[in-house]
């Protein structure tokens, strides 16, 4: 068909319909943003986490020290700290607490003022193991910044996921002091640490694999037995075709959640919990989806096929040679309304598995929301890349939903 | 032939699961929330090696879902050997025999534990559970904004006096942040707050046998006082938003527990907080729960359960987990004298007021006694309620909870049946003969020979055998359920007639959640079909980057509604994008200007969200539907010279008249049914602005165990959506008879 808008009609269009765009892409750069930024990164200044600066004052359990002494001096609150013949075996500790997820940082900064020619500076996990890297001190006397790249710091040693402070340590056997004026730790500013994380935790693989193998397998037994049943709806009566039919527009109308205890009863009397079998069988028919399609393919004329049938043509040939390359538009929204509603299904696998091996997706993304407190970058990249087979699936139902067009020639009978 | 029999026959056996005998171990099956899933392994593990006979299958529970799945096991009377409880949960699953009595053993152990968390474990003088952790509630002040304010940041309120005049002080010196934090918006934390308020100036719910609700007027109605005027100058919001708020440093002070320890540090390492116990009148009482270890009475192997649950309370394991950081506290009294990590300053503050702390009282329909307090704590915050009318409603209705429940002790339950599989399937039938009744069979079309019937029974045969086994024997058996006073945890007692439904039908709260429903339909309706229609429309005139549109329309419904769900409450919420679109444009912020915390918003900001989320779908219905009209007919109505209205009007929309008839069905009934969102975003409040037919629908059924109750409340919703259905069908098919 040739196309007949002008290009300024098209694009008055394209302007008409920006608003929606826009409002549908807003939550999804949220999700996204929340998903490449490192969590913390609101409470920043210039991509780097201050831990501390000059103007927080000490308190007794934010520094801690072990062997000197912390005083703040005066209104300029520097910390300042001294210490007086030490030995190598008792060394000067300050920890300042931290809890973070340093896949988020790329270097440790540190103004620092001292007149020690070295002094080490690291991390301790709540087992009270450190590690550290040394930071050598050339302007004794001066305010000086150091940097200390990440990469640089031997992390084996220690549980990172039990961080518990920075900790400076200095084993200088003669006294001196050193004055601190900030500590901050630099962000990458885009990291796909969060995608990592998430992709090389064991079980998003496992809870990928069972999502697609799940949601696959039941859209293309809702595609052929919805197809197949609505076709038998739509063409012809048969006894008990109202029944049934009244029936299972019942079964859409009816909240899921009534349904739920003995659905449960039913699989556990047939031994399937916690099997595929459970996640599968019962949800390869969604009622929605034959109403759909006999609600197409009762729009379909039937005079041609009428004609094939009395020319002998059985109900099979009709079926597969002129029923189905009609319904294509039709089947691709019953492939994508299926894929999507059992891919982000949540109750109904959540109560039929009990391992870990068995859960979907969606069952697996619950666990990072807490009662109280949510891991939001894990969540919203994990959401993200599981709307990646989503998105495809789309894609390619949209092609056939096109192609249903080119070839909807069939109408013209 | 034969080939064929035999290797039909072949595949039919291959189906049938092998089952493998593995040794003999015993194997339990452990449900929990509280550890991390690697965490509690690494521990599990340990047993394991302790006592080599024993395997322990563990599952990782979420703290919004894990009550279902356990209400869902009891009723099918399948559940793990142990399981953790939340104290609040424990009696209801004793007083329904679920549990086992493990009094021998507790009488054993019982002193080792803290003395206020046995309550949460007994039931009628007996032992149904273990304390396993414990949790409190203490004073987050911001020291950073007292100092600036004047005020001592080492000397934090002690009474309801000096908590007022420094939510005043701070008020003056910061007119735009909030001096305290009152949560509300859910079931279980508001009264967190309120209680230790209440109990701290000598009040109590219940007189001590639990008979009887009678709070102490004056008491209660100071305190509700006091707490409508500490609300003018609070945050109200759900406590997640609350600890967010405290976290970047907008709000003074506010009653929280221990997870904040690692979510402060984490968002805003700078922030300097102190800790307290919380403000009272006489003393400083603050709420105490915690997690119980249980075994539930099916399990086979009792011995090696109490084993499992012996280790877990070990003081070793009580100490590891404790490290491990999370937010509660051992349950042993040595663990929390000894411990070295429990003896740094801000643990130590917990133990102080664990000291202090009070439980619960411990009944049977504590989730129904929370709903009431909620709601007569938010109705005096947002309503501005006279306390003493509160006082009245609430200790009314906290009587007519206990009467029901000291009535409904007596009736004695069984499990259900076996004749109810036998009635389901009698009731098949009959429904199925009824509606035959109703709709006379006629056949139409050509007539064919009966073969080709068959042959279309064969087309059926797949869908309709897992129709009936997996659709409509559900959909009977709890028709049946409707008719009987069954839950899931008691089992049930008797066919009681229609009362589920007069019950149901005479509720205030069901005629309002109606009422909701109505709106909601009402509202997203048209809304999301206009907008699918006219995004279709655009969309097949091949405008500019089309697919790239058309995908991204359709992205909504590709996410799972949690994830949806917290965007839109953080759009929601008073630095959102909605309150900015409204200052952008001088409008005026609605009070409360959180918009899920608005009782007079929330509905219509879940109708956003509703439609945001689904009209994507009615798109791609309608695109197919445009692409599916023969092109001939509007070739031949520009050769005529239509005019693009006209040929709209009357090529188009007739054509389209089908896939319209779809969306308006598909729509009425996702809109009556609307949950997911409630559920994640609002949980029927702020002050029921939210509650829905399903929400309620799934209060009674899941939180309350009223399961006949609720399934009445499926069976009316039924009636309703099929009412509208036939409406809206008959309306939009009348004069003519397009329909074979």
């Amino acid at each position: 068909m040739k196309d007949r808008s002008g290009p300024i009609v098209k694009w008055l269009l394209f302007i008409l319909i920006l608003p929606p765009l826009f409002s549908v892409l807003l939550p999804f750069y949220m999700i996204i943003r929340i998903a490449i930024m490192p969590e913390g990164l609101t409470a920043s200044e210039n991509g780097a986490m201050v831990i501390w600066t000059e103007h927080d004052p000490i308190s007794q359990y934010q520094w801690r020290s072990k062997n000197g002494m912390i005083h703040q001096a005066g209104d300029t609150s520097l910390i300042n700290v001294t210490w007086q013949g030490i030995d190598t075996e008792n060394p000067v500790t300050l920890s300042y607490p931290f809890h973070q997820n340093l896949d988020n940082f790329t270097s440790l900064e540190i103004i620092y003022k001292s007149n020690a020619p070295s002094f080490t500076m690291g991390f301790s996990d709540r087992q009270g193991k450190t590690t550290s890297s040394t930071i050598k001190n050339d302007q004794q006397g001066d305010w000086v910044t150091s940097r200390i790249a990440l990469k640089s710091i031997d992390f084996s040693r220690i549980n990172l996921q039990n961080l518990n402070s920075v900790v400076i340590t200095i084993d200088q056997p003669a006294g001196g002091t050193i004055q601190i004026k900030k500590i901050k730790c630099l962000y990458k500013s885009i990291t796909l640490a969060n995608f990592k994380n998430v992709m090389l935790s064991a079980s998003f693989g496992r809870y990928l694999l069972n999502s697609v193998f799940v949601s696959l397998l039941i859209m293309l037994g809702n595609i052929i037995l919805s197809t197949m049943a609505g076709f038998a709806f739509a063409w012809r009566s048969f006894p008990l075709r109202k029944t049934l039919y009244i029936s299972m527009i019942a079964m859409i109308m009816i909240p899921m959640q009534v349904l739920m205890i003995p659905t449960f009863i039913l699989i556990q009397e047939l031994e399937w919990l916690n099997t595929y079998k459970a996640l599968i069988i019962p949800f390869l028919i969604y009622p929605i989806n034959i109403f759909l399609m006999r609600q197409y393919i009762s729009k379909i004329p039937t005079a041609f096929a009428e004609v094939a049938l009395v020319d002998g043509a059985s109900y099979f040939t009709i079926f597969f040679r002129i029923i189905l390359p009609i319904c294509k538009p039709a089947i691709a929204i019953v492939g994508i309304n299926t894929f999507v509603n059992s891919w982000n299904s949540f109750l109904y696998p959540f109560i039929l598995t009990n391992t870990a091996e068995m859960r979907t997706l969606p069952v697996g993304l619950a666990l990072y929301i807490g009662l109280f407190d949510v891991d939001w970058a894990n969540l919203m990249s994990a959401s993200s890349l599981s709307a990646i087979p989503v998105i495809l699936v789309f894609l390619f139902f949209q092609k056939q939903i096109i192609a249903g067009m080119l070839s909807g020639t069939t109408h013209n009978l | 032939m034969f080939w064929k029999h035999i290797s039909i026959f072949i595949l039919f056996f291959s189906l049938i699961p092998f089952r493998v005998y593995a040794e003999k171990k015993v194997e339990l099956c452990f449900w929990q929330f509280l550890v991390p899933e690697r965490r509690m392994r690494a521990i599990l593990d340990e047993f394991e090696k302790k006592y080599p006979h024993i395997k322990v299958k563990m599952q990782q529970l979420n703290w919004r879902d894990g009550l279902d799945k356990i209400t869902t096991s009891i009723a099918a009377g399948i559940t793990s050997d142990v399981c953790e409880l939340g104290s609040t949960w424990t009696p209801q699953f004793a007083e329904s025999g679920a549990l086992l009595d493990i009094s021998e053993y507790m009488q054993e152990r019982k002193d080792e534990f803290l003395p206020i968390l046995l309550s949460c474990v007994e039931w009628n003088n007996q032992y149904y559970g273990v304390p396993w952790v414990a949790g409190t509630r203490v004073l987050f002040y911001n020291k950073e904004l007292f100092r600036q304010a004047g005020l001592d940041p080492e000397k934090p309120p002690k009474n309801w006096e000096e908590l007022y005049k420094y939510v005043l002080e701070l008020a003056n010196r910061f007119p735009d942040l909030y001096p305290f934090a009152i949560p509300v918006g859910e079931n279980y934390t508001p009264w967190q707050t309120f209680l230790p308020f209440f109990w701290s100036a000598g009040g109590e719910l219940f007189d001590n046998s639990l008979n009887k609700a009678e709070p102490e007027k004056d008491v209660f109605v100071d305190c509700l006082r006091f707490y409508q005027k500490l609300s003018h100058h609070s945050l109200l919001a759900r406590q997640a938003q609350i600890d967010r708020s405290f976290a970047s440093g907008k709000v003074g002070m506010m009653i929280s527990g221990g997870w904040n320890l690692s979510l402060i540090p984490r968002l805003n390492p700078r922030l300097r907080f102190g800790m307290a116990l919380v403000p009272g009148e006489k003393k400083q009482v603050s709420f105490a729960g915690g997690e119980v270890l249980a075994i539930f009475k099916q399990t086979k192997y009792p011995e090696e359960a109490k084993l499992l649950v012996h280790y877990l309370t070990s003081e070793e394991v009580q100490n590891q987990i404790a490290r491990s950081g999370t937010s509660f506290v051992p349950s042993l009294k040595n663990s929390l004298e000894k411990e070295a990590y429990l003896s740094s300053p801000q643990r130590k503050i917990f133990i102080e007021q664990l000291k202090y702390a009070q439980t619960l009282p411990p009944h049977p329909k504590w989730s129904q006694i929370q709903e009431e307090l909620s709601w007569v704590i938010e109705d005096s915050l947002f309503n501005k309620t006279a306390p003493t009318d509160s006082f009245s409603y609430l200790t009314e209705r906290l009587n007519k909870i206990l009467s029901i429940y000291s009535k409904s002790r007596k009736k004695s339950t069984t499990q259900l049946p076996n004749s109810i599989v036998v009635l389901s399937i009698a009731g098949i039938l009959a429904l199925i003969v009824l509606i035959n009744v109703c709709y006379r069979i006629k056949t139409r079309g050509i007539k064919t020979k009966n073969q080709r019937v068959l042959v279309l029974y064969l087309f059926l045969l797949p869908w309709l055998a897992i129709f009936l086994l997996f659709y409509l024997f559900p959909f009977v058996y709890s028709l049946i359920l409707s008719f009987t006073d069954y839950s899931p945890l008691r089992g049930y007692s008797g066919f009681c007639g229609f009362n589920n439904y007069i019950e149901v039908l005479k509720d205030p709260e069901f005629q309002k959640a109606l009422l909701h429903t109505f709106y909601f339909a009402l509202g997203t309706c048209p809304v999301s079909i206009l907008l699918a229609l006219g995004c279709a429309v655009v969309i097949y005139k091949k405008i500019p980057m089309v697919r790239f549109i058309q995908a991204s329309l359709f992205a909504p419904i590709t996410i799972s509604v949690i994830v949806a769900a917290s965007m839109f409450s953080y759009f929601y919420s008073s630095e959102g994008f909605f309150n900015s679109m409204l200052d952008f444009l001088h409008l005026p912020r609605p009070f409360p200007d959180n918009w899920l915390m608005n009782p007079k918003m929330a509905l219509i900001s879940v109708m956003i969200m509703h439609v945001w989320l689904s009209f994507g779908f009615y798109m791609v219905i309608f695109t197919a539907g445009l692409y599916s009209i023969p092109r001939e007919l509007l070739e031949a109505s520009y050769i005529d010279g239509a005019q693009t209205w006209h040929r709209f009007r009357y090529i188009v929309l007739p054509q389209l008249k089908p896939f319209i008839i779809l969306v308006i069905v598909l729509n009425t009934i996702k809109a009556f049914q609307v949950f997911p969102e409630v559920f994640a975003m609002t949980q029927g409040g702020p002050h029921g602005a939210t509650l829905t037919l399903v929400y309620y629908l799934y209060k009674t059924g899941f939180h309350q165990f009223e399961m006949g109750k609720a399934s009445a409340v499926g069976y009316i919703l039924l009636v309703i959506i099929g009412f509208f259905l036939i409406l809206e069908v008959t309306f939009l098919t009348r004069g003519k008879s397009n329909e074979r």
